[in-house]
């Protein structure tokens, strides 16, 4: 058993700062411009609490912009741990990050538009700053969306040895409509007509292509879309939201901009997109009931649309969702080559607490993601067969978190709980009897 | 055994198959572990048996499930069939009752969640083979 996990200010405040996502994104595309020749080399950052220290070990992380909600936590609480690690971001996109390293090219901040900056912190309250990617960089970890294979870019279709992948919490992808709209569901094959033939999808009212939102080929969110419907990656009808002359004025990229045309199509009735839960805003859109091609109706990723348990996900009735991966390099025994990366892995994967209180069982929750422990399924490809996944060990404190309540039995100690929920967890502020 | 749903008539059957739905119900919660992993939210309380609904309009109205319809497509009085093969159900009200072990039960099985159906009948691109025709080159597919 892994030593409590406190609720300090700290978490706190990362909780604050999570509800807050997205305009925090926002903030960061419209600095993306920044003038890389003024800024300090990522490679050379200070000591966040002791700039007279040596140098704190940097590593860099590239890919998926549905990892910043925890990553950024983690950069900020890392940057001033007592055993700090400069842990410096650029979110240019599931397969862009995963391209790159890969094919051991340099962490690429001009490939999309707006180029993404590379960001660090300097303690739990700080901002983002910016930093330059020195010559010849390759990332650390790159952090994907999807699988390896569903990028299309990974040489000979499998890992190599020397790179393994990590999954991280699960993140729902989604089908969503204005809130003005009528329209409740979707199916796997009614998914397929539309974004595969777009004004020729004939299925009312989503026929008018310019109100069909996507993603372009780098998007991991469209890369486990196509999987899932079999819409091949690179033939999605539709528009690319990224590059409506509104988003680019307002600098918005990746999901912030789909979302944006989404909530501004004149007709919402015909209008519908594609991003993953990361980044939903109940209050601008609505999330469809997904119907599966298996299933006889279709479910919510919640229990109900006003819900945030994310039931649906766990015990494997809403089918579009994947782990998100961290890959890194490993020796022959599998483990990270870079023990600073390792431990970072161990953070996002669960396998040890955060530091300084970090909840991010909490930060996933709110950020509409699924720590594993909370899983009742699981898949080792992508959209592969369901499997049970063992006994969820904490369920309970994710209901909690994500819903403000849970009907499980709070604990002090083993002693106070059940036979049939026999283990107090402990790890979380507020432990409850859980069934493993 | 049948997945097809059968109208079940007169006052008396119609308890029994509420009884039978129950059952499943109840079932469906201890097999699947519920009854310790219940997740509370006050806009879900008292949403009953999968809450599904006869069709989309209806879905957010929350509308109470067909009792005349068995939870495993078979017949209200029998146990439930736990050889039902989930991907032949047609009735949104259908679910399977038994410990999921594959990914059509998994994505079938009984539930307290809420579910909305969609009608594929809307599909008028849809092959009568149901077959799906290869997505054409991406110019093609916009106006």
């Amino acid at each position: 058993m892994t030593p409590p996990v406190r609720l300090s200010a700290l978490a706190a405040a990362a909780f604050a700062v999570s509800l807050g996502a997205p305009r925090a994104a926002k903030a960061q595309a419209n600095d993306a411009g920044a003038d890389a020749g003024a800024l300090i080399a990522c490679d050379q950052l200070p000591n966040a609490v002791d700039p007279d220290a040596s140098i704190p070990p940097v590593v860099y992380i590239e890919g998926s912009t549905g990892s910043q909600p925890f990553v950024t936590q983690l950069q900020q609480v890392l940057s001033s741990d007592e055993d700090p690690i400069n842990l410096v971001y650029v979110g240019d996109g599931s397969c862009v990050g995963t391209s790159n390293f890969f094919g051991g090219q340099q962490i690429n901040t001009n490939a999309l538009s707006p180029p993404p900056s590379p960001t660090y912190y300097t303690g739990p309250s700080g901002t983002a700053q910016h930093c330059a990617i020195p010559s010849g960089q390759v990332t650390d970890i790159a952090v994907s969306d999807v699988y390896a294979p569903s990028c299309g870019n990974l040489p000979g279709g499998v890992l190599p040895p020397n790179i393994a992948d990590f999954p991280g919490p699960v993140q729902p992808m989604l089908f969503a409509v204005p809130k003005a709209s009528d329209q409740l569901s979707i199916s796997a094959n009614a998914a397929y007509f539309v974004f595969g033939f777009g004004a020729g999808s004939g299925v009312a009212p989503w026929t008018v292509n310019a109100s069909i939102y996507r993603r372009d080929p780098t998007s991991g969110t469209q890369a486990l879309l196509s999987v899932a419907t079999g819409i091949p990656l690179t033939q999605w009808a539709g528009v690319d939201a990224t590059l409506l002359p509104v988003n680019i004025t307002d600098k918005l990229s990746g999901t912030s901009a789909v979302v944006n045309a989404l909530e501004m199509d004149p007709n919402p009735e015909q209008a519908i997109a594609i991003f993953s839960a990361t980044n939903l805003d109940v209050t601008k859109v609505s999330v469809l009931a997904y119907k599966d091609r298996d299933q006889a109706c279709g479910y919510y990723p919640d229990s109900s649309p006003t819900a945030r348990d994310k039931a649906n996900v766990r015990d494997g009735h809403y089918a579009l969702w994947g782990p998100i991966h961290f890959f890194t390099n490993v020796d022959s025994t599998g483990t990270p080559v870079n023990h600073n990366v390792q431990r970072i892995l161990n953070y996002v994967t669960g396998t040890l607490p955060a530091p300084d209180g970090l909840d991010l069982v909490q930060i996933e929750a709110v950020a509409n993601l699924v720590p594993e422990c909370a899983m009742r399924v699981k898949r080792m490809v992508e959209m592969g067969p369901l499997v049970s996944f063992a006994v969820p060990s904490c369920g309970c404190y994710f209901d909690y978190v994500a819903t403000g309540q849970s009907a499980c039995q709070t604990c002090a100690k083993q002693s106070d709980c059940p036979a049939s929920a026999p283990v107090c967890n402990t790890n979380y502020p507020k432990a409850f009897c859980e069934t493993q | 055994m049948s997945p097809r749903l059968r109208a079940v008539g007169g006052f008396g059957l119609a308890l029994a198959a509420l009884f039978a739905i129950g059952t499943a119900t109840a079932a469906c919660n201890t097999i699947l572990g519920l009854g310790d992993y219940v997740v509370g939210h006050p806009a879900d309380a008292g949403v009953p048996f999968d809450a599904q609904v006869g069709d989309e309009a209806d879905a957010s109205m929350g509308s109470t499930p067909d009792a005349t319809a068995p939870s495993d497509g078979s017949s209200a009085s029998d146990a439930p069939n736990c050889d039902a093969d989930p991907r032949t159900f047609t009735d949104p009200s259908q679910c399977y009752a038994c410990a999921p072990t594959t990914s059509p039960q998994f994505a079938n099985a009984c539930t307290n969640s809420m579910c909305v159906p969609f009608d594929d009948t809307r599909l008028t691109n849809l092959p009568a083979d149901g077959g799906l025709p290869p997505v054409p080159p991406k110019d093609a597919a916009s106006e």
